[in-house]
C-alpha cells in the first residue's frame, strides 16, 4: 500500500518519466513496478514492457496502437544508467510520449541524463530494520529553480515481491529503444500532416562542405550539447549540498 | 472484435492481485508469483521489533540512570556532586549520625566514608595511593544536620586528647588470610605439623584475633582502619608482602578462619602520632 502515493502517481502521469535511484537493494526496482501495477491496473497503460523477466511483461509485438496513435506502454528499464548515459540514448523514449501515451519508469544505481531526471524517488529508510514493513522513498520534482519534495510511504513492500526477477541482472534495454524509434517514426504523423496556409514543404539540407562533413558537424554539436548538459546536472547537485553543516573556521 | 488479454489482464484473470494484510506472504500463489526469492522475507518481524525496544530501553536506562539526561538516578549524582553531597548520604547520616567524607572523582562520587563520632578536618594530603584522588570534601556533620537539616562543610580543630592523627581517606581491597592456611601467610612455619608458629607482626598472637587484626602495609602498623562499609574498626597488626600499596589502593587482611570479607572500600585511617 502506497501512503501518499496519490500525488507521486499523478506526477508520473504528467511528467511520464520517472527515476528511481538510490543504492543498490533500496526497492528501486521494486518501486518502479509498483507503481507500473497502479498504471496497467487503472487502465493509463494497457502494456508493460520490460527488460527483466516480469509476470506482467508483454512482447513488443503484442503491442496495439490505439486510435491509430496511443501506444498505451509502460515501459520498466531496470538499470537504465547502463545504457541510458548521456541524453541522445534517452531520446528514443522521452520525446512525444505523451502523445503516444508511454511512461518510461527507470530504476537505476547509475544516475540516467539530466532529462530523465526531472521527478525522481529514492528510499530514505528501510523500517523493516526495526522490524516493519515499511519503505520510506523521498520524492523529488524538479522545477525551473528548486524543487518540491515529499515523502512517500510503502507499506508492507513484500507484496511485490514475486511479481518480477529480483536476481536478473538487466545490462541492456531488450530492444525496446529500438522498437520505441520505430514506433515513433511509423506513428510520427498519425493525426495527419499539417499543411500550412502555403502547403508543407520538406526543409532542405544546404551545406556547403557536403553531406558527410554536415553530419560530423551534427554529431560534435549532439556531443557538444551533451557536455553542456552533464555540466548542468553537476552544477544543480552542487546547488543542493546543504549550506548549513559548513565548518566554520576559528 | 474481442478485447485483447495481455500479460496482466491474463495475470489479474486468474487471481493475482497485490496488497493485503500485514502477515507473511504465504498466501502468495506460486504461478501468480513464480519469482518470490528466499532471500526476502516481507511481514512484520517481531524479533526485530523486540530488540529495537529493548534497545532504546538500554539507551534511555543508560541516559537516564547513568549519565541523567532525563532527570534519574544519574542527574541527582550530578547534583549532589556539585553541591558537595553524596547519594544516601543523608539517610545514612539520620540513622546512623555521624560525620562522613566523600571522595569526588571526577565531579563523581567515588566513595564516603564514616570520620567518628567526633567532626574533624581530612587530611587532604597526597598519598601515593591517593595520586587520582582529585578531591577530599568533609559534606556535613551531625549536629549542623540536626540543627539546620541542612549539611554543610564544617571544619574543626582535631581533637588534641586524642594520640590518634588526623584521619586519612585511603582506598583499601579488603580480603581474608588465615595463617595456617599455608607458608605463603605465615613468617615461621612448622613443615611437620602444618602450622604457623609466627605472631604477628606487632607480636600479637593472631589465633586470638581471629576476626579482629588487620594486615596492613608496613607504613600503617599500629594504626587503626575504620572501613564502614564493612562495619570494621580495627588495628593494623600484622604485615606482608601481599599487603602493600599500589598507586590506586591499598591491600588490607583480615585475620579470619572464615574467609567472609572482600571487596573494594573506603576507610578511614588513623595513627598514633608519628606513625605512618
Amino acid at each position: 500500500m502506497l501512503v501518499n502515493g496519490l500525488p507521486f502517481l499523478s506526477l508520473v502521469r504528467t511528467e511520464r518519466v520517472c527515476y528511481f535511484g538510490g543504492r543498490t537493494g533500496s526497492g528501486k526496482t521494486a518501486l518502479a513496478f509498483r507503481v507500473a501495477y497502479e498504471l496497467v491496473r487503472t487502465g493509463f497503460s494497457r502494456y508493460l514492457l520490460t527488460n527483466v523477466p516480469c509476470v506482467w511483461a508483454d512482447s513488443p509485438s503484442d503491442v496495439v496502437v490505439r486510435d491509430g496513435q496511443y501506444l498505451d506502454v509502460c515501459i520498466v528499464l531496470d538499470e537504465a544508467g547502463q545504457f541510458l548515459r548521456m541524453g541522445r540514448d534517452a531520446e528514443a523514449f522521452i520525446s512525444a510520449m505523451r502523445k503516444l501515451n508511454v511512461v518510461l519508469l527507470l530504476p537505476s544505481h547509475r544516475p540516467v541524463p539530466r532529462s530523465c531526471d526531472q521527478l525522481r524517488v529514492r528510499m530514505v529508510f528501510d523500517f523493516t530494520l526495526v522490524g516493519l514493513p515499511v519503505w520510506l522513498y523521498a520524492v523529488r520534482y524538479r522545477l525551473e529553480k528548486g524543487a518540491d519534495k515529499y515523502y512517500l510511504w510503502w507499506v508492507r513492500p513484500g507484496e511485490i515481491f514475486g511479481v518480477y526477477d529480483t536476481q536478473y541482472f538487466a545490462t541492456g534495454d531488450a530492444g525496446l529503444s529500438d522498437w520505441m524509434a520505430e514506433e515513433k517514426a511509423r506513428l510520427a504523423n498519425a493525426g495527419g500532416s499539417y499543411a500550412g496556409v502555403r502547403g508543407y514543404r520538406a526543409q532542405q539540407q544546404s551545406s556547403m562542405m557536403g553531406e558527410d562533413s554536415g553530419a560530423i558537424f551534427d554529431a560534435g554539436a549532439e556531443r557538444l550539447a551533451d557536455a553542456v548538459q552533464a555540466l548542468e546536472e553537476v552544477a544543480d547537485r552542487l546547488a543542493e549540498q546543504p549550506r548549513g553543516r559548513r565548518r566554520r573556521g576559528r | 472484435m474481442s478485447e485483447q488479454v495481455t500479460s496482466f489482464k491474463a495475470w489479474w484473470a486468474d487471481g493475482g492481485r497485490i496488497g493485503g494484510g500485514w502477515l507473511r506472504g504465504s498466501w502468495k500463489p506460486a504461478h501468480l508469483f513464480p519469482y518470490t526469492t528466499a532471500e526476502r522475507r516481507p511481514g512484520i518481524r517481531w524479533w526485530a521489533i523486540a530488540m529495537f525496544v529493548l534497545a532504546v530501553a538500554g539507551m534511555v536506562w543508560y541516559v537516564n540512570t547513568l549519565l541523567g539526561v532525563l532527570g534519574g538516578a544519574g542527574r541527582q549524582a550530578q547534583e549532589h556532586a556539585a553541591g558537595g553531597l553524596i547519594p544516601g548520604l543523608g539517610e545514612a547520616m539520620e540513622s546512623n549520625p555521624t560525620p562522613a567524607a566523600g571522595i569526588l572523582w571526577g565531579g563523581e562520587p567515588l566513595a564516603v566514608a564514616d570520620l567518628g563520632q567526633v567532626a574533624e578536618r581530612v587530611n587532604v594530603r597526597r598519598r601515593s595511593e591517593l595520586e587520582r584522588v582529585e578531591e577530599v570534601v568533609v559534606v556535613g556533620t551531625v549536629d549542623n544536620l540536626a540543627e539546620t537539616g541542612e549539611v554543610e562543610v564544617v571544619l574543626m580543630e582535631p581533637d588534641s586528647s586524642a594520640l590518634l592523627s588526623e584521619p586519612e581517606i585511603v582506598i583499601i581491597r579488603l580480603r581474608s588470610y588465615w595463617p595456617d592456611d599455608g607458608p605463603d601467610w605465615c613468617l615461621q612455619w612448622d613443615e611437620e605439623e602444618g602450622r604457623c608458629l609466627s605472631p604477628t607482626t606487632a607480636g600479637d598472637d593472631w589465633r586470638a584475633g581471629d576476626g579482629a587484626l588487620l594486615a596492613c602495609p608496613p607504613q600503617w602498623l599500629g594504626c587503626q582502619l575504620r572501613i564502614v562499609t564493612a562495619g570494621l574498626e580495627l588495628p593494623c597488626s600484622d604485615t606482608g608482602v601481599s599487603f602493600a600499596c599500589n598507586s590506586r589502593e591499598c591491600a588490607v587482611g583480615l585475620v579470619s578462619s572464615v574467609g567472609e570479607v572482600g571487596g573494594l572500600h573506603s576507610a578511614a585511617l588513623r595513627c598514633p602520632l608519628g606513625v605512618g
